[in-house]
Parts: C-alpha cells; structure tokens; sequence
C-alpha cells in the first residue's frame, strides 16, 4: 500500500503541468459550447428561415462528424485555406463548437419543455414574443437543461484527451511522455484515469448544486 | 487552393480505411451489445457486491476518456502475454468503453417494463433466464433501440481514435497520404465528409428505428 | 399612465361574424357578441361549444380565421406590423385566468405578482411591490407574499393568479372556468374574490364557468352556448330559471316548457 502510494507522489508532478492545461481547454471550452449552445438552440425557433438554416446546418455538420477529424481538420487543413491558429485556440475552438452543436439540442428541448400555458399567461399579461421568451420562459428553461447539461461537459472533459494528439501538452500527452520516460505503464494510466474520473465528479456535483439552487421552491422530481 | 483531381485520386484508398472503420464499429458495437447486456443484469443482481461493483465499473469507464482506455490496453496487453494485431486492441477498447453506456439504456429499458409483467411471469412458473428471454427483454429492449442505434453511430465517429494506435482506418489512412503530398487539405475535409454523409444516412436509420419502435405518444 | 378612453357607450369586447376552425373542425360559425362596458357576463355551455375559444380570440392566443374582432370600439387587423402593435396595446387592457393558474414556478408570490408590471408597464419595482402588497391583502393572502407556488393549494394558487392579472389594472377581465380544477372545498374562496371584483371595481367581466348560482349571483347577462353559436342569452333570472329555448332547458337539467 505504501509502495503504491509512493510511486503516485513519484509519477504525479509529471502530470499536474498536463492537468492544468486540460482543466484550463475544458473551462474555456464549456464557456463557449454553452454560448454556441444558446445561439444555436434559440436561432433553431427563430422566424427567420436563413437563421434557422444556419443553425440546423452548423450542428449537424458538428455533431455529424467525428471530434478527432474535426481537430485535425481546423488544425492541419485549415492552414491550407490561410487561416492558422495555435493549437491552444484551435483545440477550445472545436471541442467548445462540438460540444455547442449537442448543447443546443438540449436547449431546444428545455424549452420545449417549459408548459405551454406559461407563454399563454405571459401573452394574456402583456409580454411580448421576445419577452415573454428572455423573461418567462428561459428562466425556467434552465432547471431541465442541467442534466444533460453535465452529461455535456463531461464528454467535453473527456474530449480533450483527443487534443494530445495535435501535440498539447495536456494530461493525456504528459501520461505518454512519462510513460516513456518510466515504462511504468499500468500506474500511470491508472493514476490518469483517476485523475479524469475525479474531475468528472467534480463536475456533476457542481451541476447538483447548481440544479439544488434552480429548483428551490419548485416541485422537482428530478434533483436527487 | 482545393485540388479535386489529387481529392479523387485519394478515394481508392479511403476506401479501404473505410472499411475498416466499419468493421471496427461493428465488431466493437457487437461486443458492446453483449457486454452490456451482462454488465446491465449484473447491476441488478441481489448480490450486492455484484451490483455495487458493476455499477462503479459503468461510472468509471463511462466518465473516463476511451483514448486512455485505448493506450492502456494496447500498452498492457503485450505485458501480460496476451498479444494482439492494433485493429483487435481497438475492437476491444471500443466494445469495453461502449458497453457501458449500453447497461444503461438496458438498465433503461428494463426499469421500464411494468412490474406486473415480472409478477406475472413469476406467477407463470417462468424464472431465471427464460424469464428475461421471453417476456422481459422482447419489452425492454426494443424500445430502445434508437438509443442504441445512437451510440452505433456515435461509436462509429469515435474509430478515428485507432489511429492513435496506428490502426489503418479512415483517418489513419488520410494522415499518411497528407504526410506524403505534404497536402493535409484533401485528405481531411474527404474524410469528414464520409464521415459526414454516413451519419446522417445513419441517423436516417435511427429516425426510422423511432417512428418503428419508439412513437412518441401524441397528446392533443 | 395615460390611457385613451374611448366613449365609454361603446362595448369594450365585440365578435361580428367570427369563424374559426381547428382542423377539420369548425367550432365558431359566424359567432357575434358584445360585452359593454362595465357589464358582467356568464358564458355557460356543454364542452366544445366554443367559450373558450371565444375567450382565447379576445386574448390573441388564437387567431380568427374569418370575422372581426374590436376592443374598445377598434377593430383589430393584425395582418400588418402596425396592425401588430395596436392590436398589442389594446389587449394590455385585457387580463386573463386560466382555468390551471399558470403560476411562474420559479418565482414567489409576491414576484410573480411584479413580474409584468416591471417588465410590461415599466413599473419601479418599489412601486410594484407596493401594488402587489395591496392586491395580495385584497385577495387575502398577505401572508403568503414569500411562498413558493408549490407550497400553496389550489384555491391559494388561482387567488394568487387573479391578483397577478389585477395587477396590470385591465378593464376587461376574462375569466375562463377558473374554478373548475379545483377541489369542491377549495372553489368557494376563489368565488369570494370574484364576488370582491364585480363589488368593488368597475371592470366589465367575461365568465366562462359551471357553477350556476354564482353566474346568477354576479352575472348582468348569461349567455347560452352550444355548437358554436350563441342559442339565448338574458338576464340570469330568465335564462337560468325560465329559459326559452328547448336546448337551453336540456342543458340546464330543467323539464321541458
């Protein structure tokens, strides 16, 4: 047991650089997924057919395309076509692109979720379409949202291992060079799954609190 | 800026990355389907440890990214003996990794058979195995199906991960050829437009899996 | 805030020849009816004769197919952006209760009474705060101003949904079978405040509701409908007790004439 934990204070130093680059792509990269998720899903309902259009276009060539050929398109093809960007902006850019394109199903779906008698007692007491829509409803859109919502950023976590392979020094990229460097395969990758893992949990228990704080006063099955 | 000519003349060989990649995804979602199905009966055993620990296993892998799983397996593997072609680790990453998610929409799809129907067959001297194999999964799972018929196709857009482990599958392919021409343009934009088209006939697919088995009730 | 009144002779609500279908089915045939100002009427009825979708064409929740619509002696025309407008800020005159409260469930009492008032009217949100005070000790729920609506009952939840629509000071209020998810013990506290309503304001009121006896108690004029169309309407001591038409006496239960 001591054996054990002696080699993880041994092989952790290694990886903390990668985790923090992992942690910082998956932070920007949700930030931005639930940006483009918003735009999206709201752009999905708007009476303008070109917004609709180009909503519906942009998730599914996101969602129908694989995330791996999308980094290593944005990063190896798009240079071709004049623009370049780091493998930093490049990586948060997709996985927060990738990641929206499925947000904004979900945020379609929360607001149909959202009873229609809410946009007809918001129309009988003198709200707007559009107001009735920012006041009403989206503020009681955003309880159903959170489930899927973290579903969503942990693929989002669990995406940027992929960015390892457009050479970020990230926890995956740290694993292997300390895999080569040691040859302690089995402890590393376990250590590294775990470290994955913990964050995962992390990042439910904060949606918990934060579906806790939505629902307080509300009727809500769902908050376990 | 985009060479059609050096695009077609790629199309030969991406195709057989193609079929790779299909083979993979279906090998791998077979694994998957079975496995699931295990994984899912053992989390509802009265054994505790049984359920407790095949629940933990679904969490872990589920919330643990498949590219690591993937180099575990390929880096493990040879060590204890059990050596195997890139293409077979691959298969086995992706069936393990997707089970998972398949125990749950099992687990899913069982919770939502009525009690009744376990009562009944209970009531009708039908136990054990023959219980789930003619009343309980012929309900649970068909419903179902446009889960499952989703992470096929989410499986499927998760292959290019094998080239990672230097697996010949579409990207694979497309990286050597790109390395080659030293034109990285073609290859990719080629491959994320199979990509592309493939899913959305699959997705079709999936669509036609909801309207068969799956009607949403419609309620005036 | 200042509002144009038109010549208070002329009838805050009117249908001339209103159609309106729902798919292959048409519910309003060429439907006419005027509320004047300051009138209280019942609207009674078996199920799917068209009150309430009279109601929701009042309140813009549906669109006409066919007919007129005016509100405050104008005529609404919807087809054009101005049209829109004016349509809008002649229903801001309008309130509405809905048979199922529609309560904000993410807000408390006392802000789902502001709510409107802030962002509608522009109201100071001490201001409205105030107002909403007033109206929650008129509809007796004073206490409750900090409640969740998930914490209230029934009856509670459709005062609270009647003082919300108070609150944006309507002249017409339409009130469509407001009691009639309640529980039978939970109606009468609802009936109470609607009984405050017609003593103590001026409003003109629209009630599509089953219970008879209070119709007679409050209403100015019951009107009777079956399939779309109006069969008789009258002063409640005739249409309730003594009506003309054959199917009126069906519906209410009464022997034939």
């Amino acid at each position: 047991m001591i054996d054990w934990l002696q080699s993880l204070f041994e092989l952790l130093p290694g990886l903390l650089g990668g985790l923090r680059l992992t942690l910082q792509i998956t932070v920007l990269g949700v930030l931005l997924a639930a940006s483009c998720g918003l735009l999206a899903g709201l752009a999905r309902r708007s009476h303008w057919r070109a917004l609709r259009w180009a909503a519906v276009s942009y998730v599914e060539l996101f969602r129908g395309t694989s995330v791996l050929v999308q980094l290593f398109w944005f990063y190896f093809a798009l240079p071709f076509l004049g623009l370049q960007l780091s493998a930093f902006t490049t990586a948060v850019l997709v996985l927060g692109l990738n990641t929206g394109a499925y947000a904004a199903e979900v945020v379609r779906g929360a607001l149909q979720a959202v009873p229609r008698g809410q946009w007809e007692v918001a129309a009988a007491l003198g709200y707007s379409r559009r107001q009735a829509l920012w006041r009403v409803i989206l503020p009681q859109a955003w309880l159903p949202m959170c489930p899927p919502a973290g579903n969503l950023a942990i693929e989002l976590l669990k995406n940027t291992a992929l960015v390892s392979m457009i050479t970020l020094s990230d926890l995956s990229f740290s694993a292997q060079l300390l895999r080569a460097e040691t040859l302690r395969t089995v402890e590393i990758y376990c250590l590294v799954l775990v470290l994955y893992f913990i964050a995962a949990r992390l990042i439910s228990l904060a949606m918990r609190d934060l579906e806790h704080w939505l629902a307080r006063g509300r009727d809500h099955g769902g908050v376990h | 800026m985009f060479d059609l000519d050096y695009a077609l003349s790629l199309l030969p060989i991406l195709a057989q990355g193609l079929l790779v990649t299909v083979q993979a995804t279906i090998l791998g979602m077979l694994l998957a389907l079975l496995l699931g199905l295990l994984l899912a009966i053992a989390r509802r055993s009265r054994l505790r440890p049984l359920a407790w620990a095949s629940a933990g296993w679904i969490e872990f892998v589920r919330s643990t990214p498949l590219l690591i799983q993937l180099y575990f397996l390929y880096y493990v593997l040879p060590e204890t003996g059990l050596g195997m072609p890139a293409l077979v680790t691959g298969i086995l990453a992706l069936g393990l990794h997707y089970s998972c998610y398949c125990a749950e929409v099992y687990r899913a799809g069982i919770e939502a058979v009525p009690r009744g129907q376990w009562e009944a067959a209970q009531s009708l001297g039908l136990r054990g195995p023959r219980l789930w194999w003619l009343v309980i999964l012929p309900q649970a799972i068909p419903p179902q199906l446009p889960a499952l018929g989703n992470y096929l196709i989410a499986m499927f857009k998760d292959t290019p991960l094998l080239s990672a482990i230097t697996v010949m599958e579409l990207l694979q392919i497309a990286r050597i050829s790109a390395a080659e021409q030293f034109s990285y343009l073609e290859p990719l934009t080629l491959v994320g437009l199979i990509f592309l088209l493939l899913s959305l006939i699959a997705a079709q697919g999936v669509r036609w899996l909801e309207a068969r088995y799956a009607p949403v009730e419609r309620t005036s | 805030m200042n509002r144009t009144r038109s010549d208070v002779r002329s009838p805050v609500a009117e249908l001339r020849s209103a159609v309106k279908s729902y798919d292959a089915h048409t519910v309003l045939n060429g439907l006419e009816v005027s509320i004047a100002a300051g009138e209280r009427v019942a609207l009674i009825g078996p199920s799917g004769s068209g009150k309430s979708t009279l109601l929701r064409l009042l309140m813009g929740l549906e669109p006409l197919d066919a007919g007129q619509i005016r509100l405050f002696g104008e005529p609404l025309d919807e087809s054009h952006r101005r049209g829109q407008l004016h349509a809008a800020q002649l229903r801001q005159r309008v309130g509405m209760v809905f048979q199922h409260f529609h309560l904000f469930p993410h807000l408390r009492v006392i802000d789902n009474l502001c709510a409107a008032p802030i962002h509608v009217l522009g109201q100071s949100k001490p201001a409205a705060q105030a107002n909403a005070e007033t109206l929650l000790a008129k509809v007796g729920l004073a206490d409750k101003a900090q409640a969740w609506p998930s914490q209230l009952s029934g009856g509670q939840k459709q005062r609270v949904a009647i003082a919300r629509a108070l609150a944006m000071q309507p002249e017409l209020m339409l009130f469509d079978e407001v009691t009639s998810a309640l529980d039978p013990e939970l109606v009468e506290e609802v009936l109470v405040v609607l009984r405050q309503i017609a003593h103590e304001s001026q409003m003109s009121m629209l009630l599509v509701t089953h219970e008879m006896r209070f119709a007679a108690e409050i209403a100015d004029r019951v009107v009777f409908m079956e399939g779309g169309r109006i069969v008789e309407q009258g002063p409640p001591q005739q249409v309730l007790q003594d009506p003309q038409q054959a199917r009126t006496r069906a519906f209410l239960g009464l022997l034939p004439a």
